[in-house]
């Protein structure tokens, strides 16, 4: 208890600012990274925002060509580099991967709090890039415009995301540690809940693919300050292999995203259908299936870019295989469900949506990396709408659905259901209503990257800025209600979802050691009695 | 895991190791070795990187998920230069010759803005 009566826990510990920004408690570091991150994701919105206001017509009513190449492509940036990749492991893994393997923080603490502050500094370079001039090479950097023509600030945009690369590869390696040394005893791998399996995954990734596009950066820089000729025929280099170095990492970069939210998906389901997840070992495995098949298909984003037929015919191949284990993951939640006592609480309805939206952006994946097809729709705005649904679709609604089931945990409070369910229903309808027009649109050959369009595309667009309005505002309500919560909310018990896990076994919020003693597992992950199935909802 | 710490004598010797094979290196360059040229260098280069983890980054030293993890590092780049190589090695280089006069033509209007003033360091890397 301290002086105001209320129990002490890791949020009124200490109430300095030092206390906060030279913290080492892997809870208040997460609180930083949402914080930093939503006011990322805001902006990246207000871009997206702004790209949708203007192709509500077919004539370049408010923006020139140049100023729009500069939209998309800080949209592009924030979205992807600040706020995607953070995400969920950034926040929730930090929060929770500790908790949840029953240790009483990250291997490495002060390592954690340096990866915020790199993330930090990254980003505000890539922010003042942004003022001086913004960048107008697409989030994709390709050569050699970004290192020749281009007249933006592309130099320190790259420094900028390079550092935050740093950040990520930090943050990978303190989970890898923390997952392979700080378990609890009892805490066996297949004991582990499927999240901490999901983020493992994503640690391995981070920290072997993101030098590479470290690397990748710095050679564009060489090339673009100091003319050394890398990249650039011109010069004797190459544009492709600039493709190939920069796909090897963002490629992955995409399992980045998705791993950590899937990892997400199976602790909803569990929670909310009241069952253990249905072979939970094939779903734990194939998320290290999906973390390794993603370095082999890399190819598939340069079918038109000068790779050769055999390359491309083996990256093809290739990017089919990563459909098994991510259906693996699909079908082993439906079948979770199966007589299972489900409850549509708001994480569950995100959960839903997470499956429809990302069982169409991975299906649409599959038209992609078959080359013929990739040749009608490359650089079209199917592209655009598949990517979306994955990356949007997919992720957000992870991290959405994430942060409404641990919200009470991190912060104490309960959320308004109403509210919350609401929203969920407008993410879900606006994203649709935004991005499957875009699908259409693409199919019919409108290219991607441009401000201006035939008129026969107009209806289509309309209804996408139409959905982008709706979408704007089911994510702008979780913002309003949940900084309500925390004066207004009801006070959350420990376990207010009555789920399994060791999360729910502590108060919340935790306090700063989140275990008073460091606790024994004795079973499995989700291990919901049959009677707790029954008396359920 | 134990920390060992090796002696003086190794490190000294690793590294007048690794200033052999710079010197190797540096001679090498000197020779024509036609195709072979990259690969003794990238030869005597990973040599080097080897002996950096072996000995001075303590790998030798460490338990086997260290080494497990020191070698999936190498596999990776592996990974990332054959792959990156099926593409290389399987195009259509016989249009090679034909391919670099078209870019070379393509690439005029960037001759043309390396010799705009203050733009003179194109020109010279070029």
């Amino acid at each position: 208890m301290n002086s105001s009566g209320k129990k002490t826990n890791y949020l009124n510990a200490s109430h300095t600012l030092s206390s906060w920004f030279l913290t080492v408690d892997h809870k208040r570091i997460a609180i930083l990274y949402l914080i930093t991150i939503s006011i990322f994701f805001f902006i990246g919105g207000l871009f997206a925002a702004l790209i949708r206001l203007e192709l509500l017509t077919p004539a370049g009513d408010l923006f020139k060509s140049d100023e729009y190449n500069k939209l998309f492509t800080l949209h592009g940036i924030v979205m992807i580099f600040f706020f995607l990749i953070p995400s969920v492991p950034a926040v929730l893994g930090n929060f929770l991967i500790p908790i949840m393997i029953g240790a009483k923080d990250l291997a490495f603490p002060r390592i954690n709090l340096l990866s915020w502050y790199i993330y930090v500094i990254g980003a505000t370079l890539a922010t003042l890039a942004i003022m001086v001039g913004g960048v107008d090479t697409g989030w994709t950097f390709y050569t050699p415009y970004s290192t020749v023509y281009s007249n933006g600030a592309v130099a320190l945009t790259i420094v900028g995301a390079f550092i935050t690369g740093f950040s990520s590869i930090l943050t990978g390696l303190n989970f890898l540690v923390t997952i392979h040394k700080m378990r609890a005893p009892g805490m066996t791998w297949f004991r582990l809940p499927l999240f901490v399996w999901a983020h493992y995954a994503t640690s391995l990734i981070m920290v072997l693919a993101t030098p590479v596009l470290a690397s990748a950066l710095f050679l564009l820089f060489l090339e673009r300050v100091f003319h050394i000729g890398i990249f650039n025929p011109a010069l004797g280099g190459d544009p492709v292999l600039f493709q190939h170095l920069f796909w090897f990492y963002s490629h992955p970069a995409v399992y980045i995203m998705i791993l950590p939210s899937m990892g997400v998906m199976s602790e909803l389901f569990a929670a909310f259908s009241r069952k253990r997840i249905f072979g939970y070992e094939f779903v734990a495995c194939s998320s290290l299936a999906i973390a390794i098949l993603g370095f082999f298909v890399w190819g598939h984003h340069m079918f038109v870019s000068g790779q050769s037929m055999y390359a491309g015919m083996v990256f093809s191949v290739l990017s089919f295989l990563v459909a098994i284990p991510s259906a693996v993951k699909a079908f082993n939640w439906s079948a979770t469900l199966y007589k299972g006592s489900i409850s549509y609480e708001t994480p569950m309805l995100y959960a839903f949506g997470f499956i429809g939206l990302f069982t169409i952006g991975g299906l649409t994946g599959l038209f992609l990396s078959t080359m013929a097809v990739d040749v009608h729709v490359h650089d079209t705005y199917f592209v655009v709408a598949h990517f979306h649904y994955i990356m949007v679709g997919g992720v957000l609604m992870g991290y959405l659905g994430g942060l409404h089931y641990w919200w009470p945990k991190i912060t104490g409070r309960l959320y308004p259901e109403a509210w919350a369910k609401l929203s969920a229903l407008l993410v879900f309808v606006g994203f649709n209503l935004t991005f499957f027009p875009q699908f259409l649109l693409g199919y019919m050959g409108m290219p991607r990257r441009y401000h201006m369009y035939p008129e026969e595309f107009q209806v289509l667009n309309v209804c996408s800025s139409l959905g982008a309005s709706v979408l704007g505002i089911g994510y702008f309500l979780p913002l309003v209600y949940f900084l309500w919560s925390l004066k207004f909310g009801k006070e959350s018990p420990a376990n207010p979802w009555g789920a399994k896990g060791l999360e729910w076994e502590i108060q919340s919020p935790p306090t700063t050691h989140n275990f008073d003693e460091i606790p024994v597992v004795t079973e499995e992950a989700y291990a919901y009695a049959k009677e707790d199935g029954k008396h359920h909802g | 895991m134990s920390h060992t710490v090796d002696s003086l004598k190794t490190y000294y010797l690793i590294f007048l190791a690794l200033m052999v094979l710079t010197a190797v290196t540096v001679g090498a360059a000197f020779i024509d070795f036609g195709p072979l040229n990259i690969s003794i260098a990238m030869a005597i280069a990973i040599l080097k990187g080897c002996l950096v983890l072996w000995f001075f980054m303590h790998v030798r030293h460490g338990n086997p998920l260290l080494k497990i993890f020191a070698v999936a590092g190498f596999l990776w780049l592996v990974i990332l230069v054959a792959f990156t190589l099926q593409d290389y090695v399987t195009r259509p280089w016989q249009d090679f010759e034909a391919n670099q006069r078209w870019i070379k033509h393509q690439a005029t209007h960037f001759e043309a803005r390396a010799a705009l003033p203050g733009n003179a360091s194109h020109g010279s890397a070029h």
